[in-house]
C-alpha cells in the first residue's frame, strides 16, 4: 500500500468514525455533531444567555400588545391591558427564562420523568403514579373543564409558554435539553396541574399514622401516643393565646411498654427540626415609623434555578402586583400590591389518613370490603416510557373510593389525601392579589384548599391576620388522623370539612404582632379539636416571638435581621442541662465538653465554634434515649425538653445496660461520646476546623443534580432550628426572603439563592447568592408605570398578538 | 502561499461559517468534499479553514461572558477542563473538513487520471 492509499484509508476511517460519532448518541454522550456545532448546539446557549436590549415576540390571542420591561435585577415588569394578556406573558417570559425548569417540574408531578431522563427514573415516577398525583390530576383538570373560567387562566398560561417554545431559536434551547439529547416538548394546561399537585405532595404528605404504629410496634400505644402526640408539649402557637408568653406543658411521659401492632419497619421517615418557613406582621403601633411591616421566608428544598420566579404584573385599574411565582403557574404565590401583602408558611396539619382495607386477592386484589359487601376497585393500567417512545414497563393502578390502594408493610392501604381531591383554584391568588385590604383578601383566600397554608396578610391601613387556610377534614370517632384506620367499615370515612370560621386564625392582636413557624397553630386548651400530630418543635417560633416581642420599634432593618438571627431557643433549653451534668462527670471528658458548651453564646454564628459540639451531644442524647425505639422514627426535640424535665423517667435508662440510668448519666454519656467523636473528626476543640461554618453548608442542586451546574458548599449562619433553619445535608433553606413596608409607597425588600435565568452560562443564573449567603436583601423596584423604571431598565420585550 | 490560495481559503471559510449557520455541522464534511473533489489544493487547508470557522462562531459570542461561564460549566460537567471541550468541538471540525477534503481530493484525482 502507497502512503497516498494509506492517508486515503485513515481519512475514510476518520470521516465514518466522526461521521458516526456526529450523529449517533454514544452511553452518556450525546451525539457530537449537533451537540459541538456553534450556531445550533451547546455553545450557542451563550448566545441567549443575557437578555437582549430590546426583543419581540408574538402570542396568539393577545387583546392588545403587552410591553415587558426587566430591570437591573432581571425582574420582568409586565404591562399589560387585561388579565389574560398579562398571564400570557407571564407564561413567555417564564419559559424564556425557565423552560427547562417547566418541564422538568411537570414531569415529575405527572410521573413521567422516564419520558425525559430514560429509565434510571423509573422508581420515582413508580412512586408519584401509585400515590395518585397524576390520575388525581386528570381528574381535577376534567372537573376544572365543565367551569371554563377555571381553566381560562391555565389556557392563556400555555398560549404564551407555547408561543415561546414554538418559536425557538437554536439559542434559545435550555443547556440541559442539549446535554440530554432532547427537544422541549409543549406545554399543556393540565401541566400546572400537575405541578400544584407535586406542591401538595411536597407540602402535605404526612405518615403520621404510619410513624405512630411503628412506634406502637416497638413500646406500646400508651408511649407512642407521648412520643408523638397530638399536642404539643411546648405552645407557642400561631394564633396567640393571651398569655404572652410560651407554655410548657411538660407531663410525664409513660415509660416504654409492649410493643403492640404490627412492625411497619422503616414505612416513612421525616426529618424534623431541621427545615421549616417563617412569616410575621407587626403592626404600625409597634414599629418604628408606624407603618405596617410584613417579613416571609419560605424555606424549601433549594435547587438551581430556584423554585421562584420573581415578577411583577401591571394591569390597569385591575392588578399591581409584586411577588413570586413558580414556573408553570399563572400567578403570583407570595407577594404584594399597593395596599396588602401576604406570605406563607405550611401548617403541617394532617390532611391524610390511610385506610387497612380487606381485600379479595392478597396479591391481585379486584375488590374491597366495606360493609360487609365487597366493591369493585378501579384499575388503571398505566405505561412508562422513555425517551425513545419505548415502553420500559407497566403498573396495574388501583383505587379505592377513598384513594390510591397500594401494599404497605405486607397490608393492603388505601390513601385518602385532600391533595388528591381538591380541586385546582388558579382564581383565587388572582383575585386576593387584587385585594386593597385584608379583610378582602382573606375573602378572595376563603376556598383555598390545598396545601394548608398558614397565610399571614397585612395592609397598608395597619391591619394584621393570619388564618390556617385549607380543607381539613373531619374524622369520626376521636377525630384522631395520626392512626391507621378500618377500610372495612364505611363509618371511618371523613365526615366533612372544617368550616371556615373554625380555622385557626387571628386579626389585629392585642400583642401587635403575628408569627407562625409551622408550629401547632392553635393552643389545645382554646380548641382542642384534631388538627394533626407530632408537630414541628416550636424553637423557631419561640425564638421569632422572643424577638418581636421585645422589639416595640421594629423596621424593615430588623425583619431583615430576625430572618438570619443565629440564636436558639433550643440550645438556650439544653445547653444547661448538659453543663449542670457534665459539672458533676468522673470522666475527664464531659467535664471537658461541658466547660466548652458552657463558654458558648448558644447562637449559629459562621465563627462559633461549639456549636458543632452541641449538635453532637444531641444526636448522641436522641439516640441513647430514644433507644428502646430501635432503628425506628424518633421523637421530636421537644418531646426530649419535656423528658429533661424528669430526672428518673423509665426513659432515660439504657436497656441494654444492667444498671438502670438517670437523666444526668445519660447526659454525660452524650457529652463524653460527643466530645470524643468531634476531637476524633475536627481535631482538638482550638483548631479552625470546628467552626461553624467549616462544617454547615448549604448545598444548591442543579435539577439534574450536575455538580458544576450546582452551587455547592456554601458557608452558613444558623442552624438545626434556628429561625434561618440549615439541614445536615444543607439542601433546604429560605428559597425566598421578603420584607415589605407598607406606606404611602410600598416598599419592599428581597431575595432568593439563584438567579432570575435557568441559563447556566448567563450571569443572572446565581447573581442572587451572594446577598443571599450575607443575609441581605436587594430593594425591590415597584413601578407604577413604564417611566418610573427610566433608568433601571436591562431588557425591553414587546409582545404582539400573533396567529 | 499565493494571494488566491488565501482568497480561496477564506472563501472556504465563509463557506464553513454560512453552511453551519444555516445548514448545521454536516455542511463541514459535505463543503470539505466537494472542496477537495474540486480544488487540488491540500487538505490541510479545509481542516484548519473548517477549525478557524468553528472558532470564529464561537468567539461571536465572548463579548457578553457568557461563553466563558458557559466553557467553564460544560468543563465541569464532563469531568475536564473546559478548554478541552473547545479544543475538541475545533479538532471536530478540523477532523470532518480534512478527511472529507482528503477523500474528495482523491476521488477528484482519480476521476483526472
Amino acid at each position: 500500500m502507497t502512503r497516498r492509499s494509506a492517508g486515503n484509508l485513515t481519512a475514510l476511517v476518520l470521516l465514518a468514525v466522526l461521521l458516526i460519532l456526529g450523529r449517533f448518541r454514544l452511553g452518556p454522550v450525546p451525539p457530537l455533531g449537533h451537540f459541538l456545532d456553534p450556531a445550533h448546539g451547546v455553545w450557542a446557549v451563550a448566545a441567549g444567555a443575557e437578555l437582549p436590549d430590546s426583543a419581540a415576540g408574538g402570542v396568539p390571542n393577545l387583546s392588545e400588545p403587552v410591553r415587558v420591561l426587566f430591570d437591573d435585577r432581571g425582574v420582568p415588569h409586565i404591562f399589560a391591558q387585561t388579565r389574560l394578556d398579562a398571564i400570557r406573558a407571564l407564561g413567555y417570559v417564564v419559559a424564556r427564562d425557565r423552560l427547562f425548569q417547566l418541564e422538568i417540574q411537570a414531569k415529575a408531578g405527572a410521573g413521567r420523568l422516564t419520558e425525559l431522563l430514560g429509565p434510571r427514573l423509573l422508581p420515582l415516577d413508580r412512586e408519584t403514579r401509585r400515590l395518585g398525583l397524576p390520575d388525581a390530576a386528570e381528574l381535577k383538570f376534567e372537573a376544572a373543564k365543565r367551569a371554563p373560567a377555571g381553566v381560562e387562566a391555565l389556557n392563556a398560561y400555555a398560549a404564551g409558554v407555547n408561543a415561546w417554545i414554538d418559536h425557538l431559536r437554536p439559542s434559545d434551547v435550555p443547556l440541559e435539553y442539549h446535554l440530554l439529547g432532547r427537544r422541549p416538548a409543549r406545554w399543556r394546561p393540565i401541566d400546572a396541574i400537575h405541578l400544584t399537585n407535586r406542591m401538595g405532595y411536597t407540602l402535605s404528605f404526612n405518615g403520621d399514622d404510619l410513624t405512630h404504629e411503628e412506634a406502637a410496634a416497638a413500646v406500646g400505644r400508651a408511649a407512642a401516643d407521648a412520643l408523638f402526640p397530638v399536642n404539643s408539649p411546648i405552645q407557642e402557637p400561631i394564633q396567640p393565646n393571651g398569655s404572652g408568653a410560651p407554655r410548657f406543658d411538660f407531663t410525664r411521659l409513660p415509660p416504654p411498654g409492649r410493643g403492640e401492632g404490627d412492625l411497619l419497619s422503616g414505612a416513612f421517615r421525616e426529618e424534623s427540626d431541621a427545615i421549616g418557613s417563617n412569616n410575621w406582621a407587626v403592626m404600625p403601633w409597634r414599629t418604628a415609623n408606624h407603618r405596617t411591616l410584613l417579613a416571609g421566608d419560605p424555606h424549601l428544598q433549594l435547587t438551581l434555578p430556584s423554585i421562584w420566579y420573581e415578577v411583577h404584573i401591571v394591569v390597569p385599574d385591575s392588578l399591581d402586583v409584586y411577588g413570586v411565582t413558580i414556573p408553570g403557574l399563572p400567578f403570583i404565590i407570595l407577594g404584594f400590591n399597593r395596599d396588602v401583602a401576604w406570605s406563607f408558611t405550611n401548617t403541617e396539619s394532617d390532611v391524610l389518613d390511610r385506610y387497612v382495607e380487606t381485600v379479595d386477592d392478597s396479591t391481585r386484589p379486584e375488590r374491597y370490603l366495606v360493609d360487609g359487601a365487597w366493591r369493585p376497585l378501579r384499575i388503571r393500567f398505566d405505561n412508562y416510557y422513555g425517551p425513545d417512545k419505548s415502553v420500559l414497563a407497566t403498573d396495574t393502578l388501583r383505587f379505592t373510593h377513598r384513594g390510591p390502594l397500594s401494599l404497605v408493610g405486607g397490608r393492603w392501604m388505601s390513601t385518602r389525601w385532600t391533595a388528591l381531591e381538591s380541586p385546582m383554584q388558579p382564581g383565587l391568588l388572582l383575585e386576593a392579589a387584587a385585594a386593597a385590604s385584608v379583610a378582602e383578601w382573606q375573602r378572595a383566600m376563603a376556598r383555598y384548599a390545598v396545601p394548608a397554608q398558614n397565610m399571614i396578610v397585612a395592609d397598608r391601613d395597619g391591619h394584621i391576620a393570619i388564618r390556617s387556610t385549607g380543607r381539613f377534614p373531619i374524622r369520626p370517632g376521636d377525630g384522631r388522623g395520626d392512626l391507621l384506620r378500618d377500610g372495612s367499615t364505611s363509618a371511618a370515612d371523613w365526615l366533612g370539612d372544617w368550616p371556615l370560621e373554625s380555622y385557626p386564625a387571628a386579626n389585629d392582636p392585642k400583642q401587635g404582632y403575628l408569627a407562625s413557624a409551622n408550629q401547632q397553630p392553635i393552643d389545645p386548651r382554646i380548641s382542642p379539636r384534631y388538627l394533626g400530630s407530632n408537630w414541628y418543635a416550636p424553637w423557631r417560633a419561640l425564638r421569632i416571638n422572643q424577638l418581636l416581642r421585645a422589639d416595640s420599634a421594629a423596621t424593615p432593618e430588623t425583619m431583615m435581621r430576625y430572618q438570619t438571627d443565629p440564636g436558639s431557643p433550643r440550645a438556650d433549653l439544653f445547653v444547661p442541662a448538659f453543663v449542670a451534668a457534665g459539672r458533676k462527670a468522673d470522666d475527664p471528658g464531659p467535664r471537658k465538653a461541658a466547660e466548652l458548651l458552657a463558654g458558648w453564646d448558644r447562637r449559629y454564628t459562621r465563627e462559633n465554634t461549639r456549636a458543632v459540639l452541641f449538635e453532637a451531644a444531641m444526636d448522641e442524647l436522641s439516640r441513647r434515649t430514644w433507644d428502646e425505639l430501635g432503628a425506628g422514627p424518633r421523637p421530636s426535640s421537644a418531646i426530649l425538653a419535656q423528658l429533661l424535665a424528669d430526672s428518673s423517667s423509665a426513659w432515660w435508662d439504657d436497656h441494654w445496660t444492667t444498671p438502670v440510668e438517670r437523666r444526668d448519666a445519660i447526659l454525660r454519656a452524650a457529652l463524653g461520646a460527643a466530645l470524643s467523636k468531634t476531637v476524633s473528626s475536627l481535631g482538638e476543640p482550638d483548631g479552625e476546623r470546628w467552626r461553624w461554618d467549616r462544617n454547615r453548608h448549604a448545598n444548591i442542586y442543579h435539577l439534574l443534580r450536575i455538580p458544576a451546574l450546582s452551587a455547592l458548599g456554601l458557608p452558613i449562619e444558623g442552624g438545626i432550628s434556628t429561625v434561618n433553619p440549615s439541614s445536615g445535608g444543607g439542601e433546604e433553606g429560605a428559597s425566598w426572603r421578603m420584607v415589605v413596608e407598607l406606606g404611602p409607597e410600598v416598599r419592599a425588600w428581597g431575595t432568593y439563592p439563584g438567579g432570575q435565568s435557568g441559563n447556566p452560562a448567563s450571569s443572572r443564573y446565581l447573581d442572587r447568592l451572594p446577598r443571599w449567603l450575607e443575609g441581605t436583601l436587594d430593594t425591590l423596584r415597584v413601578p407604577r408605570s413604564e417611566t418610573d423604571l427610566r433608568g433601571h431598565v436591562r431588557s425591553v420585550l414587546t409582545l404582539e398578538s400573533a396567529r | 502561499m499565493r494571494l488566491g490560495s488565501v482568497m480561496k481559503g477564506g472563501i472556504l471559510g465563509i463557506g464553513f461559517a454560512a453552511g453551519t449557520w444555516f445548514g448545521g455541522w454536516l455542511a463541514i464534511p459535505i463543503l470539505a468534499f466537494l472542496w477537495g473533489l474540486a480544488t487540488k489544493a491540500a487538505p490541510f487547508v479545509a481542516g484548519l479553514t473548517a477549525g478557524t470557522a468553528w472558532g470564529v462562531l464561537l468567539l461571536m459570542d465572548w463579548g457578553s461572558g457568557a461563553l466563558g461561564r458557559l466553557v467553564g460549566r460544560l468543563g465541569g460537567t464532563f469531568h475536564v477542563p473546559g478548554f478541552t471541550l473547545v479544543l475538541v468541538t475545533l479538532l471536530f471540525a478540523a477532523g470532518l473538513a480534512w478527511a472529507a477534503a482528503r477523500l474528495g481530493s482523491a476521488i477528484g484525482a482519480w476521476r483526472r487520471n
